[in-house]
């Protein structure tokens, strides 16, 4: 399947819902944000889950994942939300990682984009372009609620077999 | 070096180098990400001083974000305070990308070993 038939999968398991009442009955499961250190915790269900076609692939998932979860704990302590941020991984074919937060957005035409060498860089603001370099499909749908960010693994891994 | 767990961060700090030349490797592995960086920030913050090079190999790292980018550029600017050099060896197409979408090669002192 495409990059795009698997985002369109993606997106419809949450169509219609805004990142109020998420839903769906695809295979997969949930699980809560709360902490840096609970992203730690989310990888090591993937690596579980997913067979990864080979460790840059699985890097490259894993670290985009890692930027767009930390975008989402900082995004609830800057507001106070206690809602949890709500990482889902939907073990379909192909499978996908969607990361929902209740922030209060932020605007797809304003993320950064690749910045030019600097000879006294700033040392943050560089995440999504990070996710978005190392991640080319994956798809942010932000608004005043919460953010979504769809991560396919089209591509760069399959569910692994049980026994 | 201990066995390593998936995505554990590990950390090993060597020194060598003359007498009054001191320079130091920090090896990390493993997931390198804004929950690590405490502990990469705690093993570098006890190094001498008067380091003439610090070496920080991340060719083993699994993951490797912007908070880890974020702690690197803090140790450039606290060698830049006392004329040592940074220097990051890399090996891994991701890494690597990282590095360059972050516009931070040179910044850094990376140098791809699979060169």
């Amino acid at each position: 399947m495409s990059s795009n038939g698997s985002l369109e999968r993606c997106h419809r398991r949450f169509t219609g819902v805004d990142v109020e009442g998420v839903g769906s009955n695809a295979p997969g499961f949930r699980l809560p944000l709360s902490s840096y250190e609970a992203v730690a915790h989310a990888r090591s269900a993937i690596r579980r889950t997913i067979r990864f076609v080979d460790v840059d692939a699985e890097a490259r998932f894993l670290t985009a994942l890692s930027e767009v979860a930390a975008n989402a704990i900082a995004e609830h302590q800057r507001h106070s939300i206690d809602r949890p941020i709500i990482v889902d991984v939907t073990l379909d074919h192909p499978p996908c990682v969607t990361v929902i937060d209740h922030g209060h957005g932020i605007d797809p035409h304003l993320l950064p984009s690749a910045p030019a060498a600097d000879p006294a860089p700033t040392d943050s603001g560089r995440g999504l372009a990070i996710a978005r370099s190392l991640l080319p499909s994956m798809h942010l749908s932000s608004g005043p609620t919460g953010t979504v960010a769809f991560l396919p693994l089209d591509g760069l891994g399959r569910v692994r077999e049980t026994s | 070096m201990t066995e390593r767990r998936d995505g554990d961060l590990g950390l090993r700090v060597t020194f060598r180098g003359g007498i009054g030349r001191p320079e130091a490797t920090v090896e990390v592995w493993g997931d390198f990400d804004r929950a690590q960086v405490p502990r990469f920030e705690g093993a570098v913050g006890s190094l001498p001083s008067s380091l003439v090079q610090l070496t920080v190999d991340l060719c083993a790292t699994t993951v490797l974000d912007s908070s880890a980018l974020g702690a690197l550029i803090r140790l450039r600017r606290g060698l830049d305070g006392q004329a040592g050099k940074l220097v990051t060896l890399i090996d891994k197409p991701f890494q690597r990308q990282v590095m360059s979408i972050t516009g931070l090669t040179d910044h850094l002192g990376v140098a791809d070993r699979s060169d």
